[in-house]
């Protein structure tokens, strides 16, 4: 399980725990992360760990409201723990 | 001697660019073990397909090695690649051949960063080749978190009997696939909704439906019961975007079938849009058409965007499918269907079945 801290947190004492799962439902993964990481940091690091495509930028979903996360926020200000977030592609179909 | 497991960023393989085939390299891309999670499962899946006894795709291993050819112009030059067994143990090891033409994506990242670094132009033409990368021995694993797919069971040949087939080639007897007629009708009334407003818009949505094993083969199959539409999305006359309300939508609805025991195994098979434009921005007919029976136009294809929205939504699930309705050049419709071969999204049929009773499956 991957750990990102930023250098002044303790490892157990402030750390936010969710799942985080694919757009199908197929493929869902334990959390372990420091709260004050911005989203965007924690979406990277999740990706890569799911082994998603490296060349599609993605986006994390509270499954609870629906609503993306702000990228630009830390992601403890954003999340409950213990959420589910769906791990979800910017792209689009399209000719 | 095999080298540990491949880290998501260490490159098995590269892919090299050039101006012309066979000349100078402008640059080389890596491929790294993220970009063949996709011929992982595949290999993995063709395993299951042979009757595997259904190793997690998380636990899947497997070790790569370049295949070469030869060609009069060029010499030698490495054609694609194989997935193998690492450490054969039974008397017929597994070997999977992936032609390079599977890495085009890579191809393209290398060549959109030649741009910025402005050593291409945009849209000139580029040839790319493969070679083996700086961790050629490393061993390859399916993505954490990835199980077995759950099964349905129902007999292959009871559903063949009547089904009427669809553009079925050769090929598609290894992954049979089937619609029941009114998942197969809808489809196609959500692909083609767009077609009716102005400005016509691409719409959509998401084919449902259960991964299933024969009992009397063991051959795994899909059948498309139903189609999701992808209400809530973005569309424009060349773009269709799902967007966090049309994702949980699908979610909410996923969830409740797959908590119901005659639908515990929907899964999300694939996707279905329209193309409501018709072919080369609506020019004439060409000074064949009235001689012709069949229209060579549509703008039923899998486009560039659409190809990466699948590797995205899909990746990892080898067993995706892919439909577009389109329009030819006499405005009279067309129809495109896909499933994953050799790593990428290829051409293929299916059969249409007139319903999926609850007793074939089990």
């Amino acid at each position: 399980m991957s750990r990102l801290h930023t250098s002044s947190q303790k490892a157990s004492d402030e750390v936010l725990l969710f799942h985080a799962a694919n757009v199908t439902g197929t493929q869902e993964i334990p959390v372990e992360i420091g709260p004050g990481l911005s989203v965007r940091a924690v979406t990277d690091s999740i990706a890569s760990r799911m082994a998603l495509p490296g060349d599609v930028a993605w986006s994390l979903r509270d499954d609870d409201s629906s609503a993306y996360l702000d990228e630009d926020r830390p992601i403890g200000d954003q999340l409950a723990p213990g959420a589910h977030v769906t791990v979800t592609p910017k792209t689009h179909l399209g000719a | 001697m095999l080298e540990g497991i491949a880290t998501p960023e260490a490159a098995p393989l590269s892919v090299h660019l050039h101006r012309e085939r066979g000349g100078p390299s402008l640059g080389i891309e890596p491929v790294s073990a993220r970009d063949l999670v996709d011929a992982v499962a595949e290999a993995w899946f063709y395993e299951l397909c042979a009757g595997g006894a259904g190793v997690r795709l998380a636990d899947f291993e497997t070790r790569l090695r370049v295949v070469e050819a030869e060609d009069t112009e060029i010499g030698k030059y490495t054609a694609g690649f194989e997935l193998l067994e690492p450490e054969p143990v039974s008397r017929e090891p597994f070997s999977y051949y992936f032609p390079r033409e599977c890495l085009a994506h890579v191809a393209a990242r290398g060549a959109r960063r030649l741009i910025e670094e402005g050593r291409l132009a945009t849209g000139e033409l580029y040839f790319y080749g493969l070679t083996a990368g700086d961790a050629p021995d490393a061993l390859l694993r399916g993505p954490e978190g990835r199980g077995v797919p759950g099964l349905a069971t129902a007999p292959l040949r009871r559903l063949l009997e009547g089904a009427e087939p669809v553009d079925v080639g050769e090929d598609d007897a290894a992954y049979p696939v089937f619609f029941t007629r009114s998942a197969r009708e809808r489809a196609e009334r959500v692909s083609r909704k767009g077609g009716d407003v102005s400005p016509p818009v691409e719409t959509g949505g998401l084919l449902i439906g259960p991964l299933c094993r024969c009992p009397e083969t063991g051959q795994l199959f899909a059948v498309v019961v139903q189609v999701l539409e992808a209400t809530e999305s973005e569309a424009t006359k060349y773009s269709l975007t799902y967007s966090g309300p049309t994702w949980a939508r699908v979610q909410a609805l996923l969830r409740a079938q797959q908590a119901h025991p005659t639908t515990r195994h929907h899964r999300i098979l694939g996707q279905s849009h329209g193309h409501n434009f018709l072919p080369f921005e609506g020019a004439e007919p060409c000074a064949a058409c009235r001689l012709v029976d069949v229209c060579t136009r549509s703008s039923a294809y899998l486009s560039a965007d659409d190809r990466t929205w699948c590797r995205a939504v899909f990746s990892g699930e080898p067993w995706q499918l892919s439909q577009v309705f389109g329009m030819d050049a006499r405005s009279g419709g067309t129809e495109t269907f896909y499933g994953q071969l050799g790593g990428g999204l290829t051409r293929r049929g299916y059969w249409v079945i007139d319903e999926l009773r609850d007793d074939g499956l089990a």
